[in-house]
C-alpha cells in the first residue's frame, strides 16, 4: 500500500486508499491523505469531482468501497456502530446551506443543546444553557439568539449558528463542506477568519472544501486537488501557489475572478486556453488514462493509456500527470 | 461619456420606489433609484443580499409579489412599462425584454424538453411553426456554445449540469433577439470554471446580439469582467454610479473600496485575515437617518449618522452618494 503523497507526521486523521462506488461510477478512487491535529486542509475542485463524497465518507454518511480511515488508532470503516456514534463527537461538520441545515421549528438554543443532550446528558439545564450562551458569543452572535429561529437570521448568521452547533463538542476535526459557497464575497472572509480563530483557540483540524482556491489559500495549511474522484495534487500551501503542477490545477488558479484585471476598454481579456474548456464528464463517460485528458491542452498519448499516479514534485508536494515535466513554467 | 450615450437608452429608470407591505409596517426595498441602460450597455449592478439590486429590475419586469407596491418610472425603449397590465407585459416580457435567474433549475419546467421548451417561445411570440421554431433552437444553441445540441434538444433539464442548465437560459432569453438581457446572479451557482465559461458565453453573445444586458451580483470580481458601467447599492440605494474602468480603479464610496477588497484574489500577497466587510447589510426595513453604511464605515463622522448624502456627479459620467468620498 503506498503512503500518502505528502506525509503528515502524527496525523490525526490519515485516510488510505478509500474508494467509493456509486454503482459502476467510481466517486472515490484510492484517495490517501492524512490530516494532522490542528491542521486545515483545503479540498478544492469541481461540481461532480468527489468533494462532498469525501466528507460524507469520511463520516461514515455513505459507504465506502474500499480502504480504510484511521482515527485514533481505530480503522472508522470498520468499527460498529457504538463505537462510531462516540467517534461523532469528535469528529462534526458544516455544510454549504447552513439554513437549510438547521431545523426550522427548533431555536437556535435547542439546536445547540442537542449535542449536548446526546453527549453530556448529565449536564445541568443551567449549565447548558451557559455553554450554548458563551459558543454563541464567542461566534460573534449577540445576546438573545438563542431564542430565536433560523429563518430570523441571515445567511452569514446561520453559517455562525451552524458552526457553534459543530462546536459545542469542541471536536478534533470539523469537516466544512463550502461553508462560504452561498455567501455574498462581503462576509466570506467573516466566516473564514472566524473557522481561523476557532481552529487557534480550540487546535481544531478542518478539513476546508472549496470550488475557489483563492479562498482556500486563506485558510488551508496543505491543499488537494481533485478530479473525478482522485487526487491530482497534493502539496503544502506555499508550494502550491508558488508553482501549481497540474494543467487542472492551473485552469482552477485562472478561473478565480479578479476586478483589477480589467483594460481600459471594459471587458477584461479572458485567459480562454487556461480555463479549462468544457465540464467534468458524467460518470459513465470518464476517458480512459488520466480523466482530465479530454479538458487539457497538454494531453498525448501517454495520457490515453494510463491513469497518473502521484508523484513527488518536491518534499511537501505531488502530482498525478504524466505532463508535469514537460509543460510550461508558471505563471 | 460613452460611445452610446448620444442614442435612446434602452431602459430608463426614474425615481424608483419599491415598499412592501408587511405585518410589521411598510418595508422599503428600493429608494429613489434611478438609472438608465444604453443600446449596447453592459451595467453592472453590484450590492450585498438585502440591498435591493434584484428588487428594481423584479419591479421593472413586473414581477414583484403581491404585497409589494413600485412608483416612479421605468421606460423600456421610450415606453412607460412600470404598472403595465399583465397581458401588455407579455409582449415585451421573454421576447424583448428578458431576464435569466441564479437557479437554472428552477427556471425550466422539469418535464419538458429543452427542445420544447425553447421552441415554445418563438411559437407564441414570433407565430413560428413547431418545425421552424425547433430548427431556430438548435441553432441557438450551438450559439451559446452548448455541445452536442441536436442531442440536447431531446434531453430533460435534469441530464444537463447548472452550467449547461444555464446555457441553455441565456439562449433561450436570446431566441426572440431582445433589446435587453437582465441577468441576476447567472454564475452564483457554479463552480469558478464554469463561471468564467458562463462569462465568456454571455461577453460573446452580448457582441453578437448588440444587444443591452444588465448584469447583477454580489461579486464584483463578476461583474468587472463584462460591465461597461457599474452601479453600486447599499439598503435600497444607489451610492455610487461610474463607468467600469474608473470605478474599479478609482472607487470613491468606501463602501465600494471594502467590497473591491473582499473578492478573494491570487495576485497580493496573502494576507493573515482574510479582508471582510464587518457587520452586515442592513435589512431593508430598517429606516436609517443619515447614510445606511456609517455604522460599518471607517470614514463616517457626525454628518454621516444625521444627514443622509445626496447622490451628487463628480465628473461627468461617475455619481457618488458619500460626504466623505474617497479621492479628489
Amino acid at each position: 500500500m503506498p503512503p500518502p503523497a505528502v506525509p503528515v507526521s502524527d496525523p490525526l486523521l490519515e485516510v488510505r486508499n478509500l474508494s467509493v462506488n456509486f454503482g459502476a461510477f467510481a466517486a472515490l478512487a484510492q484517495v490517501s491523505f492524512g490530516v494532522g491535529a490542528g491542521e486545515t486542509v483545503g479540498l478544492v475542485g469541481e461540481s461532480g469531482s468527489g468533494k462532498s463524497t469525501l466528507a460524507r465518507a469520511l463520516l461514515r454518511l455513505i459507504p465506502a468501497a474500499r480502504g480504510s480511515i484511521v482515527w485514533g488508532g481505530m480503522d472508522l470503516l470498520s468499527c460498529d456502530a457504538a463505537t462510531l456514534r462516540r467517534q461523532r463527537r469528535d469528529l462534526q461538520m458544516i455544510f454549504q446551506d447552513p439554513l437549510a441545515s438547521l431545523d426550522p421549528r427548533m431555536t437556535v438554543g435547542e439546536a445547540l443543546a442537542e449535542p449536548l443532550g446526546i453527549f453530556e446528558p448529565g449536564l445541568s439545564a443551567q449549565a447548558r444553557r451557559s455553554r450554548i450562551e458563551q459558543m454563541l458569543e464567542r461566534v460573534g452572535l449577540a445576546h438573545g439568539t438563542a431564542d430565536r429561529y433560523p429563518h430570523e437570521f441571515s445567511g452569514g448568521q446561520c453559517q455562525r449558528i451552524g458552526i457553534a452547533r459543530a462546536m459545542m463538542l469542541r471536536p478534533k476535526l470539523l469537516v466544512c463542506d463550502e461553508p462560504v459557497s452561498s455567501l455574498d464575497v462581503s462576509i466570506q472572509g467573516q466566516i473564514v477568519n472566524l473557522l481561523m480563530d476557532l481552529q487557534q483557540e480550540f487546535g481544531t483540524a478542518m478539513l476546508f472544501i472549496s470550488h475557489n482556491l483563492a479562498v482556500v489559500r486563506h485558510i488551508s495549511h496543505r491543499v488537494l486537488v481533485i478530479y473525478l474522484g482522485r487526487i491530482v495534487e497534493h502539496a503544502a500551501r506555499d508550494a502550491l501557489f508558488a508553482a501549481p503542477a497540474h494543467p487542472y490545477t492551473r485552469a482552477l488558479l485562472a478561473a478565480v475572478p479578479d476586478p483589477t484585471r480589467v483594460p481600459a476598454g471594459g471587458a477584461i481579456v479572458a485567459e480562454e486556453n487556461m480555463v479549462a474548456a468544457g465540464e467534468p464528464p458524467p460518470g459513465n463517460a470518464v476517458p480512459s488514462g488520466c480523466a482530465f485528458r479530454n479538458r487539457c491542452r497538454y494531453a498525448e498519448g501517454i495520457c490515453e493509456r494510463e491513469i497518473p499516479q502521484l508523484e513527488p514534485v518536491s518534499a511537501q508536494h505531488a502530482v498525478a500527470c504524466h505532463r508535469w515535466r514537460v509543460i510550461a513554467p508558471y505563471p | 461619456m460613452t460611445r452610446h450615450a448620444a442614442s435612446m437608452p434602452t431602459l430608463c429608470i426614474e425615481n424608483l420606489q419599491v415598499t412592501y407591505a408587511l405585518a410589521g409596517g411598510p418595508v422599503e426595498a428600493v429608494r429613489d433609484v434611478s438609472l438608465t441602460v444604453a443600446s449596447r450597455e453592459c451595467l453592472g449592478i453590484v450590492g450585498e443580499s438585502g440591498s435591493g439590486k434584484t428588487q428594481v429590475f423584479m419591479a421593472a419586469m413586473g414581477l414583484l409579489a403581491k404585497n409589494a407596491q413600485a412608483s416612479g418610472s421605468v421606460r423600456f425603449d421610450g415606453r412607460e412599462i412600470l404598472g403595465l397590465a399583465p397581458k401588455a407585459l407579455n409582449r415585451i416580457r421573454g421576447s424583448e425584454l428578458t431576464m435569466i435567474f441564479q437557479d437554472p433549475m428552477s427556471s425550466l419546467t422539469p418535464h419538458l424538453r429543452i427542445g420544447v421548451q425553447l421552441a415554445e417561445v418563438l411559437v407564441t411570440h414570433r407565430g413560428f411553426s413547431w418545425r421552424d421554431a425547433m430548427r431556430a433552437a438548435r441553432f441557438i444553441l450551438e450559439r451559446v456554445r452548448v455541445p452536442e445540441p441536436q442531442r440536447r434538444l431531446r434531453q430533460y433539464p435534469h441530464e444537463l449540469s447548472g452550467g449547461m442548465r444555464q446555457r441553455v437560459m441565456i439562449g433561450m432569453s436570446l431566441l426572440c433577439e431582445p433589446k435587453l438581457l437582465i441577468a441576476d446572479e447567472p454564475t452564483s451557482a457554479l463552480d469558478v470554471t464554469v463561471q468564467a465559461q458562463i462569462m465568456e458565453v454571455l461577453r460573446a453573445v452580448r457582441l453578437e446580439a448588440a444587444m443591452g444586458m444588465v448584469l447583477i451580483s454580489h461579486d464584483l470580481g463578476v461583474v468587472a469582467a463584462l460591465a461597461d458601467r457599474i452601479l453600486v447599492m447599499y439598503a435600497g440605494r444607489v451610492v455610487e454610479a461610474s463607468p467600469a474602468g474608473d470605478l474599479l480603479q478609482r472607487p470613491q464610496h468606501p463602501y465600494t473600496a471594502l467590497l473591491l477588497q473582499c473578492v478573494p484574489n491570487l495576485r497580493t500577497a496573502r494576507l493573515e485575515r482574510m479582508p471582510c466587510l464587518p457587520g452586515q447589510a442592513l435589512g431593508a426595513g430598517v429606516r436609517e437617518r443619515g447614510c445606511a453604511f456609517a455604522p460599518r464605515c471607517p470614514r463616517a463622522t457626525e454628518q454621516c449618522r444625521s444627514e443622509q448624502p445626496p447622490l451628487r456627479s463628480l465628473q461627468q459620467s461617475a455619481q457618488v452618494a458619500c460626504h466623505h468620498p474617497l479621492s479628489r
